[in-house]
């Protein structure tokens, strides 16, 4: 495996420290002009996403984490894993609900989304920052309320709930954004 | 990764606006006003030496010349050189000097930068410190922090204020355990040994981190070891310390000030101690020298000199955060 010299840090760079993959969100070269140079880096756990402060001498060398982003199509879930499609080779791949976190929520099939992988395993799945999603269950619809500003849970297969405005019906098609898994607007 | 001799794409456009350039430059014609006013004589001196800087913490570029040139080195200080001149003529001298550190890159570090360096014969180190916000005042004194009055603090103090005791009284292990109680990381591999490499970070992040943005910062009385150039004193709780001197704005270093070591004796042993340690560590050894330590067994005056970067003290006064936004061509553009 490959290593990385502290004057190869940029942010996004996969690392591996205390046996777990890393990335880098910022790096800054500290020296005072007689002194020992160090670069203090914020870093990313991949596994559970704690973001802590680490600080390297200069010229410390750390082993490169064997990771990847890549682009895959979601297939479908049995329950207990969620199976994607890399659509150039059509290699499938499974991930668990660790790895899945929030994006179990979103995924219905055919989605792409971005899987990282960690040894050829995935690590993460971030999901489009839009889907659009079919309410399976919510309150009835208030006609014609479309000014009050008020909100009410609507229900989806997924598991998920997001709060929609009153006038929508339960079985409308909406468009939300998973980054905050707040609803965007309804799906014509 | 880099390839040697990749070269990135074409960034041609100076990093610093038309406005900034004209300010650069006003400070520029300030600080050759100052140095007329107050009796220095500017000087030049060779940006290429055979010899190079001893001091473990800082890495030269070589020239690579051919053997018939002889092993060049580019000067990481200009003050060997300078300190020949104050040996032979006993004049305040000064130049803004480009110096060559390798592996400092960074927001607020690039590997050529332009240094201010000057020497007052006569003076001791609280003369020069007045002397360098006199020179503040009178180039960047119109622009915050350097509106106002300077504060001094001593590094023993602010390490016992943080520590509850003297710099000389911790051990890599007790730094490390602060560290640790006060959640920060410390890096593993520093060993038992390197009790300077701890004090740097532990000074940086905790002490210096603290420094008022809103006044320059004088630092004195560093650890002996950490000498470098500077005469030893006797402090005023009877601790011995280095005669240097740090001035910062805010978190930024501007300069670094020394009452020099005329000891030409001591000197050399600093040298040869220095020397072994590059060794040891597997860093380049450029020639020791030896011009220098002739000119201080010739004798040096006394006298006190301080080196000051001018991009930073630009980028501090435009209250701008990185160095790039006030050099023309920064390490990301050549």
């Amino acid at each position: 495996m490959a290593n990385y010299s502290t004057n190869e840090f940029k942010g996004g760079l996969k690392i591996m420290l205390d046996g777990d993959p890393h990335s880098i969100i910022s790096n800054e070269f500290v020296k005072p002009g007689k002194g020992q140079a160090f670069t203090r880096t914020k870093v990313r756990n991949l596994k559970t996403g704690r973001v802590v402060e680490r600080t390297f001498k200069s010229n410390e060398s750390v082993e490169s984490a064997d990771v990847i982003d890549t682009q895959m199509q979601y297939l479908y879930s049995d329950g207990e894993h969620w199976h994607f499609m890399d659509p150039a080779t059509f290699e499938q791949l499974q991930a668990d609900a660790t790895a899945m976190g929030d994006a179990k929520l979103w995924l219905m099939g055919e989605e792409t989304c971005e899987v990282t992988l960690y040894n050829g395993e995935p690590l993460a799945v971030t999901p489009p920052n839009f889907v659009e999603l079919a309410i399976s269950e919510t309150d009835p619809g208030v006609r014609g309320d479309t000014a009050t500003g008020g909100t009410k849970p609507a229900h989806f297969e997924t598991g998920a709930v997001v709060k929609v405005p009153l006038f929508i019906e339960e079985g409308e098609k909406i468009r939300i954004d998973t980054r905050n898994g707040e609803y965007v607007s309804r799906v014509k | 990764m880099t390839v040697p001799g990749d070269s990135p794409a074409a960034e041609w456009q100076p990093g610093a606006s038309l406005s900034t350039l004209e300010f650069t430059a006003d400070v520029r014609r300030r600080v050759r006003r100052y140095f007329d006013a107050t009796g220095s004589l500017e000087v030049v001196t060779p940006v290429l030496s055979c010899a190079g800087p001893s001091e473990p913490a800082i890495e030269p570029f070589d020239t690579r010349a051919t053997a018939a040139d002889g092993r060049r080195w580019l000067q990481t200080s200009p003050e060997f050189a300078m300190k020949r001149l104050v040996a032979c003529y006993g004049r305040d001298v000064w130049q803004l000097a480009p110096v060559f550190r390798r592996a400092e890159q960074g927001q607020r570090h690039n590997r050529e930068f332009l240094l201010l360096e000057w020497y007052r014969v006569g003076q001791d180190m609280d003369e020069l410190m007045q002397d360098v916000s006199a020179l503040l005042r009178a180039t960047v004194g119109e622009h915050p922090p350097f509106d106002r009055a300077s504060v001094t603090v001593s590094y023993g103090d602010c390490v016992r204020q943080l520590t509850g005791q003297w710099p000389e009284a911790l051990t890599v292990e007790s730094i490390r355990s602060l560290f640790a109680a006060r959640q920060r990381h410390f890096p593993e591999s520093i060993q038992a040994q390197e009790l300077d490499t701890a004090l740097d970070l532990l000074f940086d992040t905790f002490v210096v981190s603290a420094f008022s943005a809103d006044c320059p910062t004088f630092v004195t009385g560093y650890p002996p070891s950490q000498a470098s150039l500077a005469r030893l004193a006797v402090d005023t709780h009877g601790r011995s310390v280095a005669s240097r001197f740090e001035l910062y704005a805010g978190e930024v270093e501007l300069a670094n000030g020394f009452h020099e070591l005329v000891d030409a004796a001591e000197q050399r042993q600093r040298f040869e101690d220095e020397y072994a340690e590059r060794a040891e560590a597997g860093q380049v050894l450029p020639a020791m020298d030896e011009a220098f330590l002739a000119a201080l067994e010739f004798g040096l005056p006394e006298c006190s000199g301080v080196a000051l970067g001018l991009d930073r003290l630009a980028m501090v006064a435009l209250a701008e955060t990185s160095l790039d936004a006030v050099m023309s061509f920064s390490d990301e553009r050549t």
